[in-house]
């Protein structure tokens, strides 16, 4: 199913769907690996609850939920929760 | 940028290629990958390395012989992409475009070659000549990753070798590719693109242009980047009309298929190299285990929810605590031999007959000025510096960014100014340097007029000295007070971050990307040699070159008289009455002014406008100094706020002058000055008052 990639939960992962943010982040983004089509995994989120950790094409990037929410996933498990409630439930 | 002799000396100024005869080599590749431990094995140079995104943010050149032939290296700051427009990127690129070279060697990581394949790909069709280095071989090779060198030299049909940068044979193998020549490469990028091409082709073919350089043309006249295109016109030597003819063209195909969406067709663009770069990978990498996509236990302990911060104030104590407690015995040592060494060129001067008039300025002014700079700045360098650099080499810069992000989230600031913060600990001028990792011009100013907040390390040993002598009996005490005293460095650097995003600097916190790389063993031998012979002793010989003139110059005022009063008295007793309402004295201040140069030698000019004229001369140890300050009218108050003024107060001239050169605004370096200064005199006042309520 399709989640933000900030709502992804710890170790949870998924294949990039899209990505919308424009110009130079987009860009950014695109070269250091978040490309459609590409397996991202949230490995952990900072000890304050922000950035979060990402496992991408072999390397670890962080982003902060705002730019991380900006990406779309799609989730392997079709569990069906509500991601409002994943969030509550992680945190 | 790591601190070196280039990073915090003269050559912080210069960004130039030098032009060597021979063959110039391009070292290009995405951050990390070791291109500075590569280019070191090459040329023998001590180019800083650091395990962290933008370490390097400027050139460095280095020469190596190759049979005849002499070799100019050239390595490049990290970029991850050549369509990047971050400043970051921006001088590596233009490199690539513009830089008259021979050779390009792109180094990638074997270990995750399709991302690095990506950048490889996009400057091969640049530069033809291009050299392929898949680097860390021997990382990749632990994860059971192994590349075929030779099928990726075919698929590519340019050189490519495969090194463990640590191992000089490889070094070597990667030179004798360089008398290798090749095409530049081609991408397919789709029927759409590719007519597109051609048509571009088809309007400039007449000015006699390379293909390759047509290609690159008008892929770049999509990117609509004004003032790239305009350079890359005159470098191709298109006239006028074919360059507008073409970039007219360029902007009704923008239009007519992509609806004149920049992100969309550079979409296109990328996607094709990255199909282009996974299906290389897979043809050339064979992974046995499959990739691991947890974090390793030193993570989990080090950005771990409830280890991260104990163990980060834990670090910080240790090392701290190590260079009080290290840097005693030396810095004792070295003060006795001061001493002796004052003692002797007395007795030698009188011996041959100098007269006490030229001999007591250079016994009492310059040895003892500069006496005193290196017994107390020295040792804690010594030990500091490697240690901070040992850090840096494994990897824990990034992860104290990652630990801090969401306190400079809040400040609505980058969270890579802890990496710059970080910087600043070794030398503000780097620090400044560094802001350049920053993309967003609002939070790079930020970053860069916060950087002096954290006392660099001409101030360290001021603060371990004056902490020592009033604060903390044993070293173990010393350090927590320093520890505290960083706490509240970065406090007032997030304060001050949000007020200036509220005020002068106003806007939202803008996104960034912050690379987490695996931690990596780093050499220990090259760790404590470059660090105390690049950074130490240099820094010191910059501090030694300062104080010995200002040491004579401050003898001088103390003891030629205008009507009784020596001139130093004089100034003193201008700058007294300032001095006094934020707490401090008139000396203590004249001190911080003549310290503008090196921050190193304000105590000693202190302790020299005190002794002047009394008795009291002779001061062997710390707990003679406390005699020296508690006579001269200190208090507790006065050591708080000598403390707060050290941290808080003007950068030196060469953080001021670096400021100016990265913002090239007056105004900005005139803040640069003001800034810190105001919130030192703020600090300060709040200081008195507290102390006036305690009594």
């Amino acid at each position: 199913m399709l989640t933000a990639m900030s709502e992804l939960r710890k170790g949870e992962g998924g294949i990039i769907k899209s990505i919308e943010h424009v110009g130079n982040m987009r860009r950014r983004l695109i070269d250091i690996g978040f490309n459609v089509g590409e397996r991202v995994t949230l490995l952990t989120r900072a000890p304050l609850g922000e950035p979060s950790a990402f496992y991408i094409k072999g390397s670890v990037i962080a982003l902060r939920r705002n730019d991380a929410s900006l990406i779309t996933v799609i989730t392997e498990e079709e569990d069906g929760t509500d991601p409002k409630q994943r969030r509550q439930g992680h945190f | 940028m790591g601190l070196t002799l280039n990073s915090v000396g003269k050559g912080i100024f210069d960004d130039k290629i030098t032009d060597g005869d021979g063959m110039t080599v391009l070292m290009s590749g995405n951050p990390n990958v070791g291109k500075s431990t590569l280019f070191n094995c090459l040329t023998g140079m001590h180019q800083h390395t650091g395990n962290w995104t933008g370490k390097t943010v400027s050139l460095a050149s280095g020469k190596v012989r190759y049979g005849d032939k002499r070799v100019t290296l050239i390595d490049l700051p990290g970029c991850f992409s050549l369509n990047s427009r971050s400043e970051e990127e921006r001088v590596a690129r233009d490199c690539i475009y513009f830089e008259n070279y021979d050779r390009a060697v792109v180094v990638c990581d074997a270990s995750c070659l399709s991302r690095h394949l990506y950048l490889a790909l996009q400057i091969c069709q640049v530069s033809p000549n291009t050299v392929i280095c898949v680097n860390l071989a021997d990382e990749a090779k632990k994860h059971g990753i192994t590349v075929d060198t030779d099928a990726l030299s075919k698929r590519l049909k340019v050189p490519c070798v495969l090194t463990s940068a640590k191992k000089k044979s490889d070094c070597k193998k990667l030179i004798s590719l360089l008398e290798k020549q090749s095409d530049a490469l081609e991408i397919d990028y789709g029927e759409r693109i590719e007519n597109y091409i051609s048509d571009i082709y088809s309007l400039v073919i007449g000015t006699g242009i390379l293909r390759s350089d047509a290609r690159v043309f008008a892929l770049r006249l999509l990117d609509s980047d004004e003032e790239f295109c305009e350079k890359l016109k005159s470098k191709l030597s298109l006239s006028d009309s074919v360059y507008n003819e073409a970039k007219s063209f360029s902007v009704s195909f923008l239009d007519t298929h992509y609806s004149g969406s920049i992100d969309l067709v550079s979409d296109e663009i990328s996607d094709a190299i990255i199909k282009s770069a996974n299906a290389i990978s897979s043809e050339c990498v064979t992974e046995k285990k499959a990739s691991k996509k947890a974090l390793s236990f030193s993570d989990r302990l080090l950005i771990g929810k409830f280890t991260a911060f104990p163990i980060m104030l834990a670090l910080l104590f240790f090392i701290l605590w190590l260079t009080v407690k290290g840097a005693n015995y030396p810095s004792d040592m070295l003060r006795a031999f001061f001493n002796e060494l004052e003692t002797l060129a007395r007795t030698g001067f009188n011996n041959i007959g100098v007269p006490s008039l030229i001999s007591t300025p250079i016994c009492e002014g310059i040895i003892r000025v500069t006496g005193w700079v290196v017994s107390v700045m020295l040792p804690p360098m010594a030990i500091f510096f490697p240690m901070f650099t040992l850090l840096e080499d494994i990897g824990y810069l990034p992860r104290i960014a990652f630990n801090l992000d969401r306190c400079f989230s809040c400040s609505h600031a980058c969270g890579k100014q802890a990496l710059t913060m970080c910087m600043g600990l070794g030398c503000n001028a780097a620090g400044v340097v560094g802001c350049r990792i920053i993309d967003s011009p609002r939070e790079r100013d930020i970053a860069l007029l916060t950087n002096s907040f954290m006392p660099c390390n001409g101030r360290f040993p001021m603060l371990i000295a004056i902490i020592g002598i009033f604060f903390a009996s044993s070293g173990g005490a010393t350090a927590a007070v320093l520890v505290g005293v960083l706490a509240m460095s970065v406090a007032v650097t997030l304060a001050v971050s949000y007020m200036l995003s509220k005020t002068v600097l106003r806007g939202k916190p803008s996104s960034f990307t912050l690379e987490l790389p695996p931690f990596r063993m780093p050499n220990i031998g090259q760790v404590i040699t470059r660090s105390i012979f690049d950074r130490t002793l240099f820094v010191l010989g910059r501090a030694v070159s300062v104080a010995a003139p200002t040491g004579l110059l401050i003898w001088l005022i103390a003891n030629i008289n205008i009507g009784n009063v020596s001139i130093l008295a004089h100034a003193t007793e201008i700058l007294d009455p300032i001095g006094r309402f934020i707490g401090l004295d008139g000396v203590i201040l004249l001190g911080f002014l003549l310290g503008l140069p090196a921050n190193e030698i304000v105590v000693p000019v202190i302790i020299m406008a005190y002794t002047s004229g009394s008795a009291l001369t002779d001061y062997a140890s710390l707990s003679e100094l406390k005699n020296v300050f508690i006579s001269s009218g200190w208090t507790a108050m006065t050591a708080v706020n000598f403390i707060i003024f050290t941290v808080f107060h003007w950068p030196c001239s060469t953080t001021l002058l670096t400021v100016k050169k990265e913002t090239s605004s007056i105004k900005k370096t005139a803040f640069a000055f003001l800034l810190p200064t105001a919130v030192g005199v703020i600090l300060c006042l709040i200081s008195r008052v507290i102390f006036s309520l305690l009594q």
